[in-house]
């Protein structure tokens, strides 16, 4: 009598157990299958972290670029200047902000779907984005959005 | 009459040689792609800001590691947090020679190669490299590509043995540049 209620028991402690295990596994999937998908930052969606003019960054970075990094790499900025340079076109837009140096400056690498075809070069205006780094050839702000 | 003529003639080659080209580029792409049995790894950075000298052929460029696309966030993250630590050494520079560059006519739309040396430096460890480039002139534009094999171990990427198994052992380095003159 005892060992058949005893091996039921048991019977209905694995199930659990194994159900359990299951739960977790499936679990485990779904996580591993969002974090393989997971999505790419959203730039244009975050807040700037600071404000700063493109001629004070790239003097910071064509100062002491470490210095620079330190302040400025993987933040959302936003940074305000005249336009020297543009390049539009279908794959590649960019917006080269002055700097001091008269030949390299802020390279704002814009997002493929934001529209600067009304920006004159010789115009001020303010772009934010995500800085990778730089030094005195340029600093490099990615993923920019034209922002008032 | 005649020693006048040489020096005129002289200081106009050497005000010519003074006055040769740099070319420049702040969009030029670097993308590497490795294949294995598991899966292809790609990613693009067209970020690249390039400078070469015409007369010297002195040419270097910088490219920011964050700004290396991957389809895959999770992939960039990987990349960028365990393999190639992108907070500790943001950036990778190239600086090195065309050797053939007075073969290059840059009046003369065409295809012309050189062998490209220098010193790369990748994850804060430099290298000698050297690479066959292609430069197409055309309508005084110099389009520079080149192919370069990379092994991640060669400048202390590590790589867990885990993921090993999905890099190839060396990855290709594909350069693309699109040159214009720098006035």
């Amino acid at each position: 009598m005892d060992s058949r209620w005893g091996s039921r028991k048991l019977i209905i402690m694995i199930r659990k157990i194994l159900l359990g295990l299951c739960a977790l596994a499936l679990l485990g999937g779904i996580v591993a299958y969002f974090q393989y998908n997971k999505k790419h930052r959203d730039i244009a969606s975050e807040e700037s972290s600071l404000k700063i003019t493109s001629v004070a960054l790239f003097g910071a970075y064509s100062t002491n670029e470490k210095e620079a990094n330190a302040l400025y790499l993987d933040k959302v900025i936003s940074v305000t200047g005249e336009v020297s340079e543009k390049t539009d076109e279908e794959n590649s837009k960019l917006l080269v902000l002055k700097s001091d140096d008269d030949f390299f400056g802020v390279n704002a690498s814009m997002e493929n779907g934001e529209d600067i075809g009304n920006i004159e070069v010789g115009a001020q205006v303010t772009v934010k984005g995500r800085c990778t780094g730089g030094d005195d050839m340029g600093v490099i702000v990615t993923n920019c959005t034209l922002v008032n | 009459m005649m020693k006048k003529l040489i020096l005129i003639a002289i200081l106009a080659m050497a005000h010519l040689g003074l006055m040769a080209q740099k070319y420049f580029t702040r969009t030029g792409e670097i993308s590497f792609f490795s294949s294995t049995s598991v899966e292809d790894i790609e990613a693009h950075n067209k970020t690249v800001t390039a400078v070469f000298d015409a007369a010297s052929g002195a040419i270097q460029f910088s490219v920011t590691m964050k700004a290396f696309h991957f389809e895959k966030a999770l992939m960039e993250e990987h990349f960028n947090e365990n393999y190639v630590e992108s907070d500790e050494f943001p950036k990778s520079t190239f600086k090195g020679t065309i050797k053939d560059v007075e073969s290059i006519n840059f009046k003369k739309d065409g295809e012309y190669n050189s062998e490209v040396v220098g010193k790369l430096t990748i994850h804060g460890v430099t290298k000698e490299v050297s690479t066959m480039a292609t430069f197409t002139v055309k309508d005084g534009k110099v389009m520079g590509i080149a192919k370069i094999q990379v092994n991640p171990e060669d400048y202390k990427i590590e790589i867990p043995g885990v993921v090993r198994e999905k890099i190839a052992k060396e990855l290709e380095v594909t350069m693309k540049m699109d040159f214009v003159e720098k006035k």
